[in-house]
């Protein structure tokens, strides 16, 4: 009994502490109809700032905690300047998530190289010993938590009830059109709400502290856990945040004590995958509806083709370069990066198919790289298959899992689908790490052999290449064929206009299962070449952060194209090999280059070569030629 | 003369809006019927009804005898009930020959397998489909625009685009949402002039049109909504001349 009401206590505490991560998310959400990945990275800055200036620097508790909270802030107000005011109206909704997705990243490679890759331990505000509260032992921290919780409810609650702030703000969450008709200035509430965010991120990152240790890396985490719980309570409402927070935290440590603390994670993700899929609303059914800013000012795509010759002037060159590029690069020690390039440019070209013509964005495309890598790794390694077998098993099980994920989240749309994909690449991350007994969990799975074919067998970097890039060229020539038939106009048709589409004749349903299913199966693929090229595995190689960097790579290779992952996937893989001292900074770059690109290059590097109509007025003599 | 289209009852509320109620409509194979009536009388809420972007509350449809309502959209357009809509919507991200192009889905015989390997005629089956689709462009005077973003071309250009896309379904029954909306009198002409030649080729169609000369220059048969319902049906001249008609027109209580 003891230990259960201490477990209780204990999900309670880290539940306040995700609470606050949530309100923060619900606030940016009810203004701009966004879900703010970055806000996990708020929540490290905070924890960071608040440790640098009350350690190192010696400041008393209180002003520290007040600066980090007002810094963060701060700091908050120059990226929603900067990054997504602009992004308003010029993205759709799942523009605007991955563009958030980037400054996660960008936060975590700036917190990287400020404080480095050690975690920190902030020292408990009032003492390391527990107090003793009707027989539970409660750390002091936990006070400072739920006080922290209570007070910044009821600031939050006095804000939306009374200020014009607040009633704006509501105005905004109703209807963001009608808002901006009634005066109300909804990019500069966006910029408000991002830096109230911010603050409640901050000032439970500096609470949380002592708690956990807090990493560069630690930020997603963060994220992770503020979504589950905003989706639990319903997108979009403040008391669900609250309550989905508690009901996470509780939850989360029921599993670890009693379960296992490997499995804990695995647990949340589950119930996050089910709450986004059977119960969209929350399970507390309050979700807020609202008509999304992003989607009632998104703008048209822009048109890339390569014309007639110009494809295949294009399509020649690149066949050349990738042919002669080990005998240019021989010596150079690049041989090994281009064939990790090729890995992901396989990844990238699935990918594409899914976001960049039928404009589902995925978040968790990486977990089929795992799925078709652990697989095959693991068929080869302890079951003896031959490679080519394992890879093949390897793809089967993908591809059976990726029409199981996508009948189940056929239903959802935009916002939620990107959301569930997530969520599945982090069940999948769980599990990787979580069953440690076959994978070899967070510390990898090693010896696994090259890739063979009877007795010849693919050694050595330059035989990798080829092998890889060949699988490459035979994937290109087919995904391009398919994307300029029948298929994928119609998978570009979806991504354009759905009601269209289906007036057209299109299912819908099943024509995004096929592109989600072909993505699957590239990423597969690349994932058992990945193993053979590497002889080792680890969850890290494949797992969510990839993920993500895979959308950056397509972003900014350019979407649509066929030819964005090529250039995406290449550039970003070189680029820390060939300029060493970027390597430091590679997830700086890396965030900062994603939002730059989604902003200012819709079209990506592929965008610089393909040729893009200039709107010109039509003569009306054009118009009626006959 | 088989009966390609016919709604029983069809009726939809939103809210306290009955935007239609209880609407019957019998369209002949190889007709054109005009739809005519004012403001909000219901004619686009009937089409969505037909094409299943809107679920009737009570109501039947069926198309060539066979039962449409409860089928969804894209099954409605497999079967050959294909549409434009009031304003175009031409699909961005695709240039105006793709969105040609596309309106072809429902002929593909070609496999997604063969499509990827170019195999089986999936060749053969692209090119002409694309000949096909660039000489319907040349015909509405879009020829030089093919390679264009569809977005970038004008109002009218794109509900000819439209138009152009729903005759690449080969479609059994064609319904247009205001065709000749935002033409000139000579652009009216040449519209007409491709409905006709769409009728002749077998096609039915349903137009709902607002411009009185072209209706009465190609209707068959014209039928008359106001306040979602029915009003008046029949003969070009006998709806014109039907004081119910010019009644609802004038705002008048009938
Ligand atoms: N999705 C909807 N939600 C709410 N009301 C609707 C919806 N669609 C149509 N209505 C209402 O139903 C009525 C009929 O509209 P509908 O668009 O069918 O008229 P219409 O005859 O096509 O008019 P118009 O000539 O202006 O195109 C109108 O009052 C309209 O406001
Ligand atoms: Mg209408």
């Amino acid at each position: 009994m003891q230990q259960a009401i201490e477990i209780l206590v204990g999900g309670l505490l880290s539940g306040a502490i995700y609470a606050l991560v949530a309100l923060g998310l619900t606030l940016v959400y009810r203004v701009a109809g966004i879900l703010n990945l970055a806000q996990g990275a708020f929540v490290v800055l905070g924890a960071l700032v608040f440790y640098s200036l009350e350690t190192s620097a010696g400041w008393p508790l209180v002003p520290a905690l007040v600066a980090a909270a007002l810094g963060v802030a701060a700091v908050a107000v120059v990226v929603a300047v900067v990054a997504v005011r602009p992004a308003l109206g010029r993205l759709s909704i799942g523009g605007i998530l991955i563009l958030t997705a980037g400054v996660l990243t960008f936060f975590q490679g700036v917190t990287l190289v400020i404080w480095g890759s050690n975690p920190y331990a902030v020292p408990a505000f009032s003492g390391e010993a527990p107090v003793l509260i009707l027989g539970v032992h409660v750390p002091t921290q936990g006070i400072w938590i739920v006080a922290a919780l209570a007070l910044s409810d009821l600031a939050l609650a006095l804000v939306l009830a009374r200020t014009t702030f607040g009633k704006a703000l509501r105005a905004c969450g109703e209807d963001p059109v009608a808002a901006s008709l009634m005066g109300i200035d909804v990019p500069r509430m966006t910029v408000l709400a991002f830096a109230v965010a911010a603050a409640l991120g901050a000032l439970a990152g500096a609470i949380v502290g002592p708690l956990t240790a807090l990493a560069f890396d630690t930020g997603s985490f963060f994220t992770n856990a503020g979504f589950i719980a905003v989706a639990l309570g319903g997108i979009g409402s403040f008391l669900g945040a609250i309550a989905g927070g508690l009901l996470l935290g509780v939850s989360e440590q029921l599993a670890a004590g009693y379960v296992s603390s490997l499995f804990s994670p695995t647990l949340a993700f589950v119930i996050l995958l089910a709450v986004l899929v059977l119960r969209p609303d929350g399970v507390l059914g309050a979700r807020v509806r609202r008509i999304d800013v992003a989607q009632a000012f998104e703008r048209p795509a822009p048109v890339l083709r390569f014309r007639g010759r110009g494809g295949l002037a294009v399509a020649a060159t690149i066949v050349v370069l990738v042919a002669i590029a080990p005998f240019l690069l021989a010596g150079t020690g690049l041989v090994a990066s281009l064939v990790i390039a090729g890995v992901f440019v396989l990844s990238l070209l699935g990918l594409d198919l899914l976001m960049g013509y039928a404009g589902q964005v995925s978040l968790g495309h990486a977990a089929f790289m795992a799925i078709g890598a652990y697989a095959t790794a693991l068929l080869v390694v302890r079951g003896g298959v031959p490679p080519l077998a394992a890879t093949a098993i390897g793809l089967v099980l993908t591809l059976v899992v990726a029409i199981g994920v996508s009948g189940v989240v056929a239903r959802l749309r935009g916002l939620y689908l990107a959301l569930a994909t997530l969520a599945f690449g982090l069940l999948v991350d769980s599990l990787l790490v979580g069953a440690a007994d076959q994978t070899g969990g967070p510390s990898g799975l090693t010896g696994i052999p090259s890739f063979s074919l009877g007795t010849l067998s693919v050694d050595g970097d330059v035989a990798d290449y080829y092998l890889v890039w060949i699988v490459v060229g035979v994937a290109a020539l087919l995904l391009v064929d398919l994307a300029r038939s029948d298929f994928g106009r119609a998978l570009q048709a979806i991504r354009a206009d759905q009601t269209a589409a289906r007036a057209l004749g299109i299912p819908v349903a099943r024509y995004k299962t096929y592109a989600f299913v072909i993505a699957a199966g590239c990423a597969s693929i690349a994932g058992s070449l990945y193993a053979f090229d590497f002889h080792y595995l680890a969850p890290d190689l494949v797992s969510t952060p990839r993920s993500l960097e895979l959308v950056t790579m397509l972003v900014v290779g350019g979407q649509g194209t066929l030819v964005g992952p090529l250039m995406g996937g290449v550039a970003l893989t070189l680029l820390p090999a060939v300029v060493q001292p970027l390597a430091a900074y590679k997830t700086v770059v890396e965030g900062a280059l994603l939002v730059a690109v989604l902003l200012y290059m819709p079209g990506g590097l592929a965008g610089l070569l393909t040729w893009r109509p200039r709107p010109r007025a039509a003569a009306p003599a054009e118009r009626r030629a006959t | 003369m088989s009966i390609a289209l016919e709604a029983r009852a069809l009726a939809r509320s939103f809210g306290g809006i009955r935007a239609v109620r209880g609407v019957d409509l019998r369209v002949d194979e190889g007709s054109i019927t005009a739809i005519i009536g004012p403001n909000g009388a219901g004619k686009t809420t009937l089409f969505n009804l037909l094409t299943a972007l809107v679920p009737p509350d009570a109501g039947s449809a069926e198309l060539f005898g066979e039962r449409i309502v409860g089928l969804d959209p894209a099954a409605i357009a497999r079967r050959g009930l294909v549409r434009t809509f009031q304003t175009a919507r031409v699909l961005p991200g695709l240039t105006t020959l793709e969105n040609a192009l596309i309106g072809a889905h429902r002929r593909v015989r070609s496999s997604i397998g063969a499509q990827a390997m170019r195999l089986g005629g999936a060749s053969a089956e692209e090119r002409e489909l694309a000949r096909e689709a660039r000489s319907l462009l040349e015909t509405v005077g879009l020829a030089a625009r093919v390679d264009d973003a569809a977005t970038d071309l004008p109002a009218g250009s794109q509900k000819l685009l439209e138009l152009v896309r729903a005759l690449m379904a080969a479609p059994r029954v064609l319904l247009l949402d205001e065709p000749a909306a935002g033409s000139n009198d000579a652009e009216v002409r040449e519209l007409a002039a491709v409905l006709r030649a769409t009728r002749d080729a077998g096609i039915t169609l349903v137009v709902v049109e607002h411009n009185m000369s072209l209706v009465m220059d190609l209707a068959d048969q014209v039928v008359c909504l106001d306040l979602g319902q029915v009003i008046c049906a029949g003969a070009p001249s006998v709806v014109q001349a039907d004081r119910r008609v010019i009644d609802a027109y004038l705002g008048q209580p009938t």
